[in-house]
């Protein structure tokens, strides 16, 4: 028997687009994290409804069913990203974006593209790269992160350093609304300064909890004449790579990307056959940009980095093991293992305390584990602990998190992203009034609180839930 | 009970990233995560540890769910090249139909013909045994003292016998002495290895094609299939061990025939052409430069490559026996690589094996604009 809900949503999208079967909606109840079957049930995970709409104006019609009803809708892109913000929490309707993916449009007059949001960025890379163009930015995970979910995530990735955020690449978005109504954020060929409330930044990072972005325009940039080139050094002490990281920020030199993997990483990669570099951490430098860049980067960093005890370690510009193993870094689960990652942001001047102290929480836990991280600015450092484990044991996930988590603060920096996992820790980052102000937002907007509920700024304490069921 | 394979390692090791899913041609025409790569994954790594026939046989609906979701894979491997963690992903689906198939659970009702079919007339389309020399043309004859056997294949013998004639001829014309198996040849098994019907496979039908072929006393066999390439190449040693023999795509040997002159293209082929890789030559085998060296040898010939080539190129989506249970789905996923193929202004599409060439064909008839596809054979015989 199906349910009234399933034959209004039919109607909507037509019977091949949604479902209510059991086994399908079980496909549908976690993304990239390990979330153990019995906290599944407990949080409700499964979705009551899985639909895939194929444009804004169905969104718009799903959504005015569930503002009516009051059903949740959890808008999801390539659930690439591993804190629950993709998935139910208390059951609801997921809208599975990927059908919308059709729209890649290339607008060379306004160096903009505009694409559906189910469209990943790699297909967005290659169509720019045919027309020697690109974003500046990518996701780590561009394979299969989706337009919509890596802009609502407020993400960072690879080239962030030189070009910004997944925000700072946008011009517009279209939006549905939770009352159902489908709003352009800002002029799709116009900056958008000086123009009243910044509408684009409202829905950046929102993840899924105020609208859902079904189309982005994109600026785009002429490809660069030279690189990109990778160049990798080792550096025996960590303090010795802090100090080659600050000199490289305070100079004149604005390379693509700055990454570095740690000696247990690389330690983690040997035991699948991979050179070890001597050192306990090893700096990876993407240069790129005009003619002559890469002679005067080489130079510059050679100058920098070892008067600071850097090792060259390779310098042959192509992607070499070392970089690629520090940006894709799952690369390592080979191995009959299961590398749960953590990720936060540092300032650069206590970037080294925060990495002590995230040896002591590995050890005190007694995981086996390794950090990579990068430069998302020239200020901060994002770190990305990430351990070991094997599959059966998921409970630890939650406490390294927490742990994480709790160590960021205690070095003033705070954990990246909040979807399900996290939503409590808004208030450790932000002051009273601000996360006020975030809440008065969220019930102006979506004043049923249909739209990714529990996400975000919905502030349920997860972790006191996990201890309620223990005590 | 037969054991479940042992995929625990490959089900620690994903990590649920998902670019399987967007490589995938079959999920694209379904789109539900049950039907991706990721998803397989998923339900096994929930049920793997638990029992996955006891939630079976309490529950309808994940059974049917489950092996259907199996079935939805043509095969093409792509997944397996983009897996950063390097999970054979289609090669684990192939075992688990074994597995299910022998848990009397697999194959999809539209496969199991197939075996039978096979059992009784040795090939997948219940063609009479007699008939399976009738492609051979008139003007061709067969040595009696040759230097390499011709495998022809179920699909060529009865259906794309327009390939086999062609091989055959362009042999005859290299003054090349080949001989066929004729009535003994039987089907090489890949369809039931991709359903997962092995039964009859590994101890009927292997070892008794190579029987056979040790009998004509030859050191060579080629083959015009790519389906029975892959087969012969990666599955029979793989259960019998190396064999006795080299075995060549025709590419290949025309390739070498080429090179030691002992065939020219002579005449002129004056149009602009596109080449699409079998999954079953390409990415399984590694089979890329051959045919493209013979399609650019021939005079007249403008190639141009589709964006999506060699170990990234587009499967077709007949493979894997996923035409067979859903060839309304098949048929959309060959035009789209016509429309690759149209994109690049070609005039017709080129391809190295009788299932892509038919699917294609397939392909073009429900879109505007289709471009026709030809068997690299057909066109090295018209340029002889």
């Amino acid at each position: 028997m199906s349910s009234d809900l399933y034959k209004k949503i039919k109607d909507i999208v037509g019977e091949d687009y949604v479902t209510e079967s059991e086994f399908e909606r079980f496909f549908y109840s976690r993304d990239v994290s390990p979330i153990p079957t019995e906290l599944q049930e407990k949080w409700g995970t499964v979705p009551d409804i899985v639909a895939r709409p194929k444009n804004a104006q169905e969104v718009s019609k799903i959504m005015a069913v569930a503002s009516q009803n009051k059903i949740p809708i959890i808008p999801r892109g390539g659930a690439s990203w591993w804190l629950g913000g993709s998935v139910p929490y208390k059951g609801g309707i997921v809208l599975d974006l990927t059908s919308m993916n059709n729209l890649i449009d290339m607008d060379e007059n306004n160096l903009t593209i505009t694409v559906d949001c189910g469209v990943t960025w790699k297909e967005i890379e290659d169509v720019l790269e045919r027309h020697s163009y690109f974003l500046g930015t990518r996701p780590g995970s561009a394979a299969s992160a989706t337009v919509g979910g890596w802009i609502s995530t407020g993400g960072v990735g690879i080239g962030s350093y030189k070009y910004g955020s997944v925000g700072d690449l946008v011009r517009s978005l279209e939006v549905v609304l939770p009352s159902g109504e489908i709003i352009q954020t800002q002029n799709k060929d116009l900056a958008g300064h000086g123009s009243g409330y910044n509408l684009n930044r409202l829905f950046i990072g929102s993840e899924g909890t105020l609208g859902v972005i079904t189309k982005a325009t994109l600026k785009i940039i002429p490809r660069h004449e030279a690189g990109p080139y990778h160049v990798s050094y080792a550096f025996s002490e960590l303090s010795g790579c802090a100090e080659a990281i600050k000199k490289v920020v305070s100079s004149r030199l604005l390379p693509h990307h700055i990454a570095f993997g740690d000696k247990r990483h690389f330690m983690f990669l040997a035991s699948m056959g991979k050179p070890v570099p001597d050192g306990e951490i090893v700096l990876c430098i993407t240069l790129e940009g005009e003619k002559g860049i890469i002679d005067y980067g080489l130079k510059k960093l050679d100058e920098e980095f070892t008067s600071t005890g850097g090792c060259m370690k390779c310098c042959d510009g192509k992607s070499h093991e070392e970089c690629e193993e520090c940006t894709i870094e799952f690369r390592g689960s080979r191995i009959n293992v299961y590398p749960v990652p953590g990720e936060i942001f540092v300032g650069l001047n206590r970037f080294e305390e925060a990495l002590s102290k995230i040896y002591d929480l590995f050890d005190e836990m007694g995981l086996q584990a390794g950090v990579i991280g990068s430069m998302v600015d020239r200020r901060t450092t994002m770190i990305m602990p990430y351990y070991i484990q094997e599959q059966k044991e998921s409970g630890t996930f939650m406490e390294f998190h927490r742990r994480l988590g709790e160590l960021a603060l205690s070095v003033g920096g705070r954990r990246v992203g909040l979807g399900l996992f996290f939503s409590s820790s808004l208030s450790h980052i932000h002051d009273e009034g601000s996360v006020a102000v975030m809440r008065a937002i969220k019930r102006c907007i979506d004043p049923g609180n249909i739209l990714n509920p529990g996400k975000t700024v919905g502030g349920f304490d997860l972790f006191a839930s996990l201890n309620d069921k223990k005590g | 009970m037969t054991k479940i394979p042992d995929i625990e390692e490959d089900l620690l090791a994903c990590i649920q990233c998902g670019y399987c899913n967007a490589v995938c041609p079959t999920y694209e025409e379904f789109k539900w995560e049950s039907a991706s790569p990721r998803g397989k994954i998923y339900f096994l790594k929930r049920f793997y540890f638990l029992n996955i026939i006891e939630k079976f046989i309490k529950n309808h609906e994940y059974k049917q769910g489950f092996v259907k979701s199996l079935y939805i894979c043509a095969g093409c491997g792509a997944c397996n090249k983009i897996c950063p963690v390097r999970i054979e992903l289609s090669h684990r689906w192939e075992e688990l139909k074994e597995w299910l198939f022998f848990e009397g659970y697999a194959p999809m009702e539209n496969h199991k013909p197939l075996l039978e079919r096979v059992r009784g007339v040795k090939n997948p389309y219940n063609e009479p045994i007699p008939n399976r020399t009738n492609w051979v043309p008139e003007d061709v004859k067969l040595s009696t003292n040759p230097e390499i056997l011709y495998f022809v294949g179920c699909t060529e013998s009865y259906r794309r016998q327009e390939i086999a004639s062609a091989t055959a001829r362009i042999l005859q014309k290299a003054d090349v002495e080949f001989t066929i198996l004729g009535t003994f040849e039987q089907c090489c098994g890949s369809p039931l290895l991709r359903t997962g019907q092995t039964d009859i496979v590994k101890e009927v039908l292997m070892p008794q094609n190579i029987e056979n072929m040790k009998k004509v006393g030859i050191e060579t066999v080629v083959t015009a299939c790519s389906g029975c390439f892959q087969t012969l190449t990666n599955d029979y040693p793989r259960v019998l061990g190396p064999l006795p023999f080299e075995v060549l795509h025709i590419s290949q040997y025309i390739k070498r025939l080429l090179d030691e002159e002992k065939i020219q293209f002579e005449k002129e082929f004056e149009k602009k052409v596109t080449y699409h890789d079998p999954c079953h030559l390409g990415r399984h085998v590694g089979v890329f430069e051959e045919p493209r060296r013979l399609l650019t040898a021939v005079p007249g010939v403008e190639f141009v490559e589709m964006p999506r080539n060699r170990m990234g190129s587009r499967c077709c989506g007949a493979g894997g026996g996923f035409k067979i249970a859903f060839n309304d789905k098949a048929t959309v996923i060959a035009s789209k690589r016509v429309k690759e193929a149209v994109d690049t202004e070609a005039e017709c599409i080129i391809t190295t094996c009788p299932f892509c060439k038919t699917n294609l064909t397939h392909g073009a008839e429900i879109m505007e604009n289709g471009i026709p596809t030809y068997d690299l054979m057909e066109l090295v015989l018209k340029v002889l």
